[in-house]
């Protein structure tokens, strides 16, 4: 009896004990400086990450080639201590710091960079950024030429096939086109110089005759071919003597070659997809590799602790080659989306650095010195499902987009300075002249679109539902927007909040009709608000296609050659006049600079074209706002800036409000020593 | 019991069981008070919204976040940080809570009547069967059965009362199947169904003519009691986002999130928790007087 009343009253001692020890332990540091990082991270993988609050800890966690200068936000050397650029701007060949270690103490090598950016086209790893290094040569071939052979050979041909056997040969323009578009095969041959089938996928009128029709599943069949060559080619060389490679002659070179001058390119290698990943780690525990337990990096920081949905602990690195630059010893990231809740922690000063408060806050903390807000380089859109019954026609999307009141949200909901959207491309950028929009607030003509398209009043279409991850401000906005939808054109629109996490898989999925998104701008170029709706691409998730898109896209990526083809294509455009003088003034340019600078030109035109097929023809996301960014910042924090240096001297806003913590320094507050 | 006595020659008015527990309860002050309060508030979250075509959802972006008397019409009671009238929303909201409250009731009287009055009157192996599913399902959470219907249905429903009508039903009915399977096992043996049995009655004619009316007072009680509770767990989940888009619950959420130590909109919180603290109390002084009125042997 007694025994067995020890024996409980003992495992009582042990497991309190055992309690109080995680908890003393957990108790025992505290960070040097703590911030509101938003959301759970959905993972550390700098690769397959995409999101801003897995940025922030992936930056400091990680170091490109280069790194962001925290005060100007301009790539400084890295990794790579210096590079040199070949005179037609597409070889880059960086040198290797010779003290970069890896956290576990291994050296941080060329071959490290050549398998990490190899194993970000891996078609099997499924980034979603690996489009951004598709410049790089072999990379989009590793990347996509593998399941663009097996869809031609599984779907395309077979599909065909049956479509031939049920027409008896010959197939009406009609069912050719829906299978054109719902086997994506523009998108599955693109880059393709066989011109009959180029010419047959564009036809949009009179039968494909049985001639045609064997001849075209020839030429899938080369296409198919070619493309497994193609992958087979890439997978032997990318990464390994093609593309990104280690220098031959200097185990210290790493050699990139581009398929195109890409101005921003120091600028990418500044962004977590380009990150070094620790082959030896990463080979070994390929799933989980970025765990505390797990993961070695190679920036100023080592992740230390991560516990779901209360902080992410991140410690100075002891083998980071500027760890002496580095302020900070000890920084938290706590996972809290809850506007409230997160400015109660900045006014009980248990953080230093959160987000904007919550909306309705916003006009009087706009008066204190701790509210920081800057123009943003980031739009604030809705995605549509492109693929939905009634969504796909692209009336309906434009009727919604012209259904809202961007400018009563922003006076009276968000009431911060924010600016309407009604194209993505946020204002600002140099050199870039917007194409007008047909989008709007003009509920008239949403009506009419509405009606004309066979739903009058709404009726017919169902219910749709507005996706939006957690956040209050998110939920504000959903509802005034599904409310103005209900009102103005009759739409039954059903807000429909879901965590980070699963908001991201389901509009990856396209498990939406309608979806709220952000994106802020990778780097200064209106390429990183276009590139990403090109057919497929990782982070288009509205399932919208246009070749036409595809095509200025790919020229804008290589302004060169496509001038080459010039008259070819120059009257697709919307604007051939102003492209043949761009063009004109390119072939008269006196010197290589003149000749650059013209080309430029031509580029931003190429884009201003491919913005105007967004909102003058596809409408695939409605903008309705361009941010402004608000945070709020303890005043003994030093190193974030609203404001940035230029290169000119002058100050220029953060627009794509990143604070690299590695230039953060605290200079008093309850955590300082 | 009142079946099986002589009517008495006089013409007097025979007392029912029914007309005694009416004056009992009548004598009943707070009990009364409870259900008028709760009539009115049927009514006005019933027929106002409808009578002045208020709009929960409508957003009226020109009284963001309005104090309650700074507006005319809609903001009576104010608006939320998207203009939603807050009058409109604690009303439709509140006919929501209410809804689920009696639909929800309905659903666990139906079912836990049913079963329990089966298992009761059948009784041997049926009856063991039936109240080993019933301590089954007593020992799973209610919660994690809720969360699970309202997961399996997804979320297209979501925001839709029928699966949370589902839902609560599902999870209340257990302890009215084992009120009415005790009630039965005591009536099965008493004469008067010895007596229907004898003339030849069904059981299933048995139960419903003979038993089932004999019990109705305690489902009564029990069910005015269920009520509140049922209110009480949609607000619940509402607080944890798996209720409805809009009820009391859901308002109370909302409102506990703009509380904070800048300025806080107050009447967020302030009328959806008034509203609701009002018909639980009501709704519990009713069921009380209910249970003294209809059960004499358990008044002091």
């Amino acid at each position: 009896m007694y025994r067995t009343l020890f024996g409980i009253v003992g495992a009582i001692v042990v497991a309190l004990g055992l309690g109080f020890l995680t908890f003393a332990r957990s108790a025992g540091r505290v960070a040097d400086f703590v911030f509101v990082n938003g959301t759970e991270p959905k993972t550390l993988d700098p690769q397959t990450m995409t999101g801003q609050p897995e940025g922030r800890l992936a930056d400091a966690i990680f170091e490109g080639l280069t790194y962001r200068d925290p005060k100007s936000l301009r790539p400084l050397p890295g990794l790579a201590t210096s590079w040199t650029i070949s005179p037609d701007a597409r070889t880059y060949r960086f040198t290797i710091r010779d003290n970069a270690k890896w956290s576990d103490g291994t050296p941080v090598t060329a071959a490290d960079v050549a398998w990490s950016w190899r194993r970000l086209q891996k078609p099997e790893l499924g980034s979603e950024y690996a489009y951004l290094l598709h410049m790089i040569r072999g990379a989009e071939a590793f990347n996509t030429f593998r399941s663009a052979a097996e869809h031609l050979k599984e779907h395309v041909v077979p599909g065909l096939d049956e479509l031939a056997a049920k027409h008896g040969g010959s197939i009406p323009a009609k069912d050719w086109t829906a299978f054109v578009g719902d086997q994506h095969v523009t998108a599955t041959v693109k880059g393709s110089a066989d011109a009959f089938l180029l010419d047959l996928l564009a036809r949009t009128s009179g039968t494909v005759t049985a001639d045609e029709v064997t001849q075209v599943r020839a030429s899938f069949e080369r296409e198919a071919t070619a493309r497994a060559e193609g992958f087979a080619h890439a997978d032997a060389h990318f990464g390994v003597d093609e593309g990104v490679f280690v220098d031959p002659d200097d185990a210290s070179v790493l050699v990139v070659e581009l398929l195109a001058p890409t101005p921003y390119f120091l600028e990418l290698t500044a962004f977590y997809p380009a990150y070094p990943v620790p082959p030896h780690v990463v080979e070994d525990h390929e799933d989980d590799w970025f765990l505390p337990d797990k993961i070695v990096g190679n920036g100023p920081y080592v992740l230390t602790e991560w516990r779901v949905n209360e902080r992410i602990r991140i410690e100075k690195s002891a083998t980071y080659w500027g760890r002496d630059d580095v302020a900070l010893d000890v920084i938290d990231a706590l996972p809290i989306a809850d506007a409230t809740a997160s400015m109660n922690l900045f006014l009980t000063k248990d953080v230093d650095w959160a987000p904007g408060p919550p909306l309705d806050l916003v006009p009087i903390f706009q008066k204190r010195p701790e509210f920081r807000s800057a123009p943003g380089m980031i739009v604030y859109y809705y995605r549509l499902n492109c693929t939905h019954p009634v969504l796909k026609n692209p009336d309906v999307r434009r009727a919604i987009g012209l259904a809202i009141d961007r400018q009563a949200i922003v006076d009276k909901v968000l009431k911060g300075g924010q600016l309407p959207a009604v194209r993505i491309v946020p204002p600002g950028l140099p050199g870039y002249d917007p194409p007008e929009s047909k989008l709007g607030f003009d509920v008239e003509e949403a009506r009419r679109l509405l009606a004309s398209a066979g739903y009058p009043k709404g009726e017919g279409i169902g219910k749709l539902r507005l996706l939006y991850n957690t956040n209050e401000s998110h939920k504000v906005l959903a509802e005034v927007v599904s409310d103005q939808l209900r009102r103005n054109l009759g739409l039954d629109v059903l807000p429909l909040n879901k965590e980070w996490q699963t908001y991201q898989a389901d509009t990856l999925a396209l498990d939406y009709e309608i979806a709220r998104a952000g994106w802020i701008g990778d780097y200064l170029d209106p390429n990183t608000f276009l590139d990403m709706w090109v057919t497929n691409g990782g982070n288009n998730q509205t399932g919208w296609s246009d070749p036409r898109y595809d095509r200025l896209i790919r020229r804008a990526a290589d302004v060169g050659k496509a001038l080459e083809t010039f008259e070819d294509w120059v009257g697709d455009l919307k604007e051939p006049d102003r492209a043949r003088e761009l063009a004109a003034a390119v072939a008269s340019a006196a010197d290589p600079d003149a000749r650059r600078e013209a080309g430029e030109t031509l580029r931003l035109h190429l884009f201003r074209e491919a913005e105007a097929l967004l909102f003058q023809d596809g409408y695939p996301i409605i903008p309705i706002y361009y941010y402004v960014t608000q945070s709020l910042v303890q005043p003994w924090v030093e190193g974030w800036y609203s404001e940035l240096e230029l290169p000119d001297g002058s100050k220029g806003a953060n627009l794509q409000d990143i604070h690299p913590l590695r230039g953060i320094r605290v200079t008093g507050g309850p955590r300082a020593r | 019991m009142s079946g099986s006595q002589p009517a008495p020659a006089a013409p007097v008015m025979g007392r029912s069981l029914w007309s005694d527990a009416w004056r009992r309860l009548r004598r009943n002050r707070m009990a009364l008070l409870g259900a008028v309060v709760l009539v009115l508030m049927a009514l006005a979250c019933g027929l106002l919204p409808a009578i002045f075509g208020l709009d929960p959802e409508a957003t009226h972006l020109e009284v963001v976040n309005k104090a309650p008397l700074s507006q005319e019409g809609v903001g009576v009671f104010g608006t939320d940080g998207a203009g939603r009238s807050y009058v409109a929303r604690v009303l439709v909201g509140g006919g929501y809570s209410l809804l689920v409250g009696l639909v929800a009731t309905l659903v666990s009287v139906l079912i836990g009547t049913t079963v329990g009055a089966i298992a009761g009157y059948v009784g041997g192996r049926v009856d063991e069967v039936i109240m080993a599913f019933v301590d089954i399902l007593y020992a799973i959470p209610y919660m994690f059965l809720v969360i699970l219907v309202l997961i399996v249905v997804g979320e297209e429903y979501r925001g839709n009362p029928i699966p949370i009508f589902a839902a609560l039903g599902m999870v209340q009915w257990l302890t009215m199947a084992r009120i009415v399977r005790g009630q039965v096992l005591s009536l099965r043996n008493q004469e008067f169904v010895d007596a229907a049995r004898a003339l030849g009655a069904s059981d299933a004619r048995i139960i419903v003519r003979h038993i089932l009316p004999n019990i109705l007072g305690v489902v009564i009680v029990y069910a005015t009691l269920t009520v509140p509770a049922v209110i009480i767990l949609e607000s619940f989940l509402s607080f944890l986002g798996l209720g409805l888009q809009l009820s009391w619950g859901a308002l109370v959420s909302e409102g506990v999130k703009v509380v904070n130590p800048i300025e806080s909109q107050w009447w967020l919180l302030f009328w959806p928790s008034l509203f609701l603290a009002v018909t639980l109390f009501s709704l519990n002084f009713l069921g009380d007087g209910l249970r003294d009125a209809l059960d004499p042997k358990g008044r002091r």
